[in-house]
């Protein structure tokens, strides 16, 4: 099970991959894959959310990551916008859905609120 | 013994439950003699597409009366007054589908609490098409279908999703909304309950 500075290592590691030019939401061909990192950005934050009280920490499933979130006052702000990023993200990696510009900065859009939520 | 205004020729298919004729001094009000005459009307020449058009009319007008908590069978009742007197309908029929149509409501009753819940909340969202709720590898899934599953929309649904699953920390729900073009492909479990909000 990854360590808190695990997750924040994995975390970078994953806005670095979307920094790339390969992921510009306005030319790239791969929103799918822009919506699938983004979701797994929000996992990572939050997961260290959670290391920060037991360490390690990996919550083996979304249904258990969602009831985690709905535990921890700090976490249950962003419980709606977690649970509409797993929305998309399935969307992208299991129903082959052409996402639009505009979907792809919405999902962009709900990690910053995560992001500045959990900081 | 339950007993509804309706038709007596369908007391046996009901499980207790029997159809009456409305007692005397209801056969004054208007729209109840109306009712009457529509159900005792023996005509079976509608043809499909009319028929059609009044079963969509029923089944909305059943679902609002459910969600919104008074009588679905007055507000089907209603639904075929309203439909117009000059399309008449045979009162087999209608007596059958009433009966189609409580038997498929009753359903709503006997979900978890959380479900009603979610379903009475997701039923107000002016872009819900349709419901799917079914049980697979111990979820109990809750699926919603939109017209546009844009990240706003979903996000909108999400927030729904949390507001009343917070109540509920032994709920396992899988809460997922998709476009209707998606929901085409799906392959869902035989026994999938479906609830049809707009077509």
């Amino acid at each position: 099970m990854p360590t808190l500075n695990e997750h924040v290592n994995q975390y970078n590691h994953n806005k670095s991959l979307l920094s790339n030019t390969v992921f510009d939401i306005n030319n790239t061909t791969y929103k799918d894959w822009v919506v699938t990192i983004t979701f797994y950005n929000a996992v990572h934050l939050i997961e260290r959310e959670l290391a920060k009280i037991t360490t390690p920490y990996h919550s083996g499933s979304h249904t258990y990551r969602e009831k985690a979130i709905l535990r921890e006052k700090k976490l249950k702000t962003i419980a709606a916008k977690y649970q509409a990023l797993y929305n998309q993200s399935i969307r992208a990696r299991y129903e082959c859905y052409k996402f639009s510009k505009k979907d792809v900065e919405g999902v962009m859009h709900i990690l910053d609120d995560i992001e500045k939520a959990l900081t | 013994m339950i007993t509804y205004f309706g038709n007596t020729q369908h007391k046996d298919m009901n499980n207790g439950e029997s159809f009456i004729r409305p007692s005397s001094h209801v056969q004054q009000v208007p729209n109840v003699q109306r009712a009457q005459y529509i159900l005792s009307t023996n005509i079976t020449d509608i043809d499909s597409k009319q028929w059609k058009g009044l079963c969509s009319k029923m089944y909305k007008s059943a679902l609002k009366s459910t969600m919104e908590g008074y009588d679905y069978l007055g507000s089907i009742t209603r639904t075929v007054i309203d439909w117009g007197s000059d399309n008449k309908v045979d009162e087999n029929s209608f007596a059958k589908v009433i009966s189609m149509i409580r038997s498929n409501f009753m359903q709503i009753s006997l979900l978890d609490i959380w479900q009603q819940e979610l379903i009475s909340a997701v039923y107000r969202k002016a872009h819900t098409l349709k419901v799917y709720i079914f049980n697979s590898l111990g979820f109990d899934s809750l699926w919603v279908i939109v017209d546009d599953p844009s990240t706003d929309v979903i996000l909108e649904y999400s927030e729904l999703y949390i507001d009343v699953i917070e109540n509920y920390p032994d709920a396992n729900c899988d809460f997922m909304v998709f476009g209707k073009d998606e929901s085409n492909q799906f392959s869902l479990p035989a026994d999938t309950y479906t609830i049809i909000v707009k077509e």
